[in-house]
């Protein structure tokens, strides 16, 4: 079974009935109702004579009765060693979102900081930038060795992409 | 019969020049450091380096550009086996159980699997091009509309197979995966859907943004959210055992890595197939058969042999129809084709009879390209996993910046970094919520195919469904298809029967 | 070896550095092009138009000593690429690879931003492409009469295969029906490549186009005819639609290199003499003529005739057409 599935175990050693079946049968329901509405403004056609929205169209439906299905069998879809997941109280909870949040916003925020002064201000500057924001994702980060590696992945970047693998990226600030 | 001993032997003359041994030798470094970087693929960097290849005879040149092509076959699987990161797009099913090999410190293992079953393809495929190379032709035209859809569909339903756990999680995968590919311009209408305005998605949604974001960085992110709640650091993968597979694991390897490789010339064959559909498919058929098939997933040596092999035979013998008639089977070839021209060199059906030095050339050093990718990679296998002893904290910042510009290599748009992100993000929610990447990928890629082929099938056929049915080719899918189903569905049957007996 | 006292080495700086001083040196600072050079692509990298930027590109570099670079921006037909190359710098060191598609067709089929008009000017006409008739064997059919014949009396269905909807193959197609008064269905694909393949497996029949010209010296296609009034230079055997009998405009497609015209005049002046002087080179003339294009070496004018011509006629094909 790959990792990443189970929820942590800090927890009271009781077990509750998974419930993820819930956001993803929201999300699948929203989902195919918004590309079924776009989808319906696209000309749908026949079977033997499609339009641009006959399939869009059906998948959407197919997304959104799947999406109900979910809902109803309550977690029931999944294979019984799955279906159980640690108790956590509220408060752990509290605590576990948080921590969610620190590495979704740091891991994600940097590679968007990243994105968006790429090209203003070229690959060594996005580069230590996107190692400094994205290394508070990981328990612990440390100051000095951050920031060798930093500098280090940008010279590696600058030798290995721009001037061996000709990749258009400007070095420096400025230069593009 | 004796042409083609002749055409080997004038090829093996050429491909043993020195010079062209040379620059096959630099094709393949250069294609494995690019299939080793996620994102980066030989597209690009042909693309660039082709100027490059006008002062060159033309076997040179095209023997160093297609070093660079298959090179990045065996590159791609690297990262895939030892992090969850798709080199290649080709490489995403071998990152399904070369991955969990690693985690069970099989990585090195899998490495080498991958590195022999790739050259053992590329072997067969090369002699299978030799020998058949006119007959090739004739079979690629059989393939029309209806054919593909029907190996689409084949292969889609052949995902809905590589879900482990909940059959209906993985087909709202498939679904989202499929609205995914409806995005762009739809070829029989000409009508753009689910662009939203943006310029950079009226070509579709661009493939590897989506592919390292939904597999490598989801998988990274679930890892890091591990680390923070518990306060430890990602503990290391676990030790690596021995590098070399063990004889347990060849004996399981080695017949999937045939089967795959007869896959994947066929697949190869087929324009838009090659690499990466054989993988998939042959992923799919390799479960299906194998006596273990419950058990994929969770690092099967035949799991990697089986997609390796294909998309390594896929890649040379998508060579085929540019060699035989001309036509370029996907963006590489119309590349090729190009450096081609720039030398004064027409490509079509005569060139086998006009350039006999160049054809057989070529595929004389696919051959000793494939030798000197094997001779390159089984030793690096010690030197990669020596990467996994790096510690995680500073190995995903790694992972981040190298897998960032990759994808911005590739169309220089910051559109796709965000993309990646917004997939990043999905693939960690979806993996949440107990649902797999795989068959959302798979249906990303055949979706549109298979809806496009559809299509046109019928419009050929002007409404009549019969056009299904009465061409032989399209049958025998249809049949295999329904021959599928059927034996999928069958014990569910039974055991539904058995318990409204009981009743 | 002479001995290398300091003050040799010194006496050599300065002379080089007055030589530096010298008139030659300044001409040739007034040299164009002073950086690299870009050329949009608005298609796929191995395309028709991405093999064409690269012949010309090898000149370039030879006679610039600069680099070129291609970027590739696919999509809509090439608007995509025409939208995106009207946001870069006028400065002159960026030019179009350009079909008359999106001068003609384009802007009318699609939303674009930019004036086909007066956006861009063209600076050279690189080619003209044939579009050649051919025809899958299964129709029988060795020339245009003899394929009409068979449409209208012994009922065959006829269908014909293009890049694209609203491409000029598909327009092609349309254009031949109603002028010949057959019917012929049109199936569309995602590139010339993939509508010749059908075309050989007689998926279609039909195919417009220069890529077709191997496959009929092949013996695989049938060449029927040629589309205007023009002889093709590779096939002086096909007959043209002129010569069957249907007179005036046919549609047609040909390649320039086009550039802002946003750009100052001495720089488009320099650019036009740069690549007529390349394509006058034979070695150029017969690598544009492999691709299966003819080079035609008209002025300006006559391709901004050309370009006006085609849009009228583009343009109300198109509105009959919806």
């Amino acid at each position: 079974m790959a990792d990443g599935y189970t929820d942590l175990d800090i927890s009271s050693g009781e077990t509750v009935r998974d419930s993820t079946h819930i956001p993803l049968g929201v999300f699948s329901i929203l989902l195919g109702s918004i590309t079924g509405y776009i989808a319906w403004s696209y000309d749908i056609g026949r079977v033997t004579d499609m339009g641009a929205g006959y399939f869009p169209f059906v998948i959407s439906i197919m997304l959104v009765l799947l999406g109900i299905a979910v809902l109803m069998r309550g977690g029931d879809d999944l294979p019984a060693a799955e279906s159980r997941v640690s108790a956590v109280s509220a408060g752990e909870r509290k605590l576990q979102l948080l921590r969610t949040l620190r590495v979704l916003g740091s891991a994600l925020g940097g590679l968007v900081v990243f994105a968006l002064i790429l090209k203003p201000a070229g690959m060594v500057v996005s580069v230590i930038a996107l190692v400094g924001i994205v290394s508070f994702a990981h328990p612990g980060p440390k100051f000095w060795p951050t920031l060798v590696l930093a500098f280090g992945l940008a010279a590696f970047s600058a030798v290995v992409f721009v001037i061996l693998l000709k990749v258009q990226i400007g070095i420096w600030p400025g230069v593009f | 019969m004796f042409e083609i001993f002749d055409g080997i032997s004038l090829g093996l003359g050429v491909a043993t020049l020195p010079i062209n041994l040379a620059f096959a030798l630099v094709g393949c470094l250069l294609g494995t450091l690019i299939g080793v970087l996620p994102g980066l693929g030989p597209t690009a960097t042909i693309a660039i380096l082709l100027p490059i290849t006008y002062g060159l005879p033309p076997e040179t040149g095209l023997i160093a550009l297609a070093g660079i092509y298959y090179g990045a076959q065996y590159g791609g699987s690297t990262t895939s086996i030892l992090l969850r990161l798709p080199g290649e797009s080709s490489s995403v099913v071998t990152a399904l159980d070369g991955y969990e090999m690693t985690r069970k410190g099989r990585g090195g293992s899998a490495l080498a699997i991958a590195a022999l079953g790739s050259f053992f393809a590329g072997t067969v495929a090369t002699i299978f091009i030799a020998v058949s190379a006119p007959i090739l032709a004739i079979v690629v035209l059989k393939f029309g509309a209806p054919e593909y859809f029907m190996l689409m569909a084949v292969g889609l339903f052949a995902s809905i197979l590589l879900a482990r756990g909940s059959v209906l999680r993985a087909l709202i995968m498939i679904m989202v995966g499929l609205l995914i590919g409806m995005v762009g311009m739809d070829v029989n209408s000409g009508q753009y859907r689910y662009t939203a305005g943006f310029y950079e998605l009226m070509e579709g949604a661009p493939f590897v943004p989506l592919v390292i974001g939904f597999f490598g960085i989801a998988d990274i992110l679930l890892s890091l959210e591990r680390a923070v709640k518990s306060g430890e650091a990602v503990p290391q993968v676990g030790k690596i055992s021995r590098l070399w597979p063990s004889r347990e694991e060849m004996r399981y390897a080695a017949p999937a890595s045939a089967r795959g490789t007869v896959l994947g010339m066929l697949l190869g064959l087929l324009p838009g197939g090659g690499a990466l559909l054989s993988s998939f498919v042959a992923y799919a058929a390799e479960r299906k058969i194998s006596k273990r098939g419950h058990l994929f997933g969770t690092g099967l040596p035949e799991a990697v042999a089986a997609p390796e092999s294909a998309n390594n035979a896929g890649a040379q013998t998508s060579f085929m129809p540019l060699l035989t008639l001309g036509l370029p089977s996907n963006a590489i070839m119309a590349l090729m084709t190009g450096a081609m021209l720039m030398q004064g060199i027409v490509p079509g059906p005569q060139i086998m009879t006009n350039q006999p030095a160049l054809f057989w050339g070529l595929i004389a050093s696919m051959w000793i390209g494939n030798l000197m990718l094997l001779v390159i990679n089984l030793p690096m296998v010690g030197v990669w996993v020596q990467v996994l002893k790096v510690k995680y904290q500073y190995l995903f910042p790694t992972i981040f910046v190298v897998s960032a510009i990759g994808v911005y290599g590739v169309n220089f748009t910051t559109f796709d970094l965000y993309l990646m992100v917004l997939a990043g993000f999905l693939g960690y929610l979806f993996a949440k919520w107990r649902c797999e990447p795989a068959p959302l990928i798979l249906a990303v890629v055949l979706g549109p195919m298979m809806e496009e082929y559809f299509r046109r099938a019928l419009l050929v056929g002007r409404g009549d469904f019969s056009i299904f049915i009465n061409r032989p080719i399209s049958l025998t899918l249809l049949i295999i298809l329904v021959v599928m189903v059927v034996a999928t569905a069958a014990p569910s049957i039974n055991k539904f029967r058995n318990e409204a007996f009981v009743e | 070896m002479t001995r290398l006292t300091r003050r040799s080495v010194l006496q050599a700086g300065g002379a080089a550095v007055a030589a530096s001083f010298l008139p030659g040196r300044s001409l040739a600072e007034d040299a164009f092009p002073t950086g690299d050079i870009t050329v949009i692509v608005p298609y796929n990298a191995g395309g028709m138009s991405d093999n064409l930027s690269r012949i010309i590109g090898e000149r370039l570099v030879a006679m610039t000593g600069k680099n070129v670079l291609n970027e590739y921006k696919p999509g809509a037909g090439g608007a995509l690429g025409a939208n995106y190359y009207l946001g870069t710098k006028p400065d002159g060191h960026t030019i179009l690879q350009s079909t008359n598609s999106f001068y003609s067709i384009i802007p009318i089929v699609t939303k674009v931003d930019y004036d086909p008009k007066t956006d861009f000017v063209p600076l050279c006409l690189l080619g003209i492409a044939p579009m050649v008739i051919a025809a899958n064997p299964s129709t029988g059919a060795k020339s245009l009469a003899e394929l009409i014949k068979a449409v209208k009396e012994d009922g065959k269905q006829i269908s014909y295969g293009s890049s694209g909807k609203g491409t000029v193959g598909h327009l092609c197609g349309e254009w031949l029906a109603a002028k010949t008064g057959i019917e012929m269905l049109h199936v569309p694909y995602k590139g010339a490549t993939e509508a010749l393949q059908a075309c050989l497996a007689d998926e279609v029949q039909i195919f417009f186009g220069p890529e077709s010209v191997e496959s009929i010296r092949a013996g695989s296609l049938n060449g029927i005819g040629i589309l205007g009034d023009a002889k093709s230079v590779a096939m002086p055997e096909l007959q043209t639609t002129a010569e069957f009998g249907i007179e005036g405009w046919a549609p047609r497609s040909w390649h320039t290199v086009s550039i802002l015209a946003t750009v100052p005049e001495e720089i488009r002046q320099k650019w036009s003499e740069m690549l007529d002087t390349i394509l006058a080179e034979p070695e150029v003339i017969e690598k544009i003529k492999l691709l299966g294009l003819y080079p035609d070496r008209l002025s300006l004018e006559e391709v901004r005739k050309m370009t006006e011509e085609d849009y009228t006629e583009f343009s109300e094909m198109l509105r009959q057409f919806g």
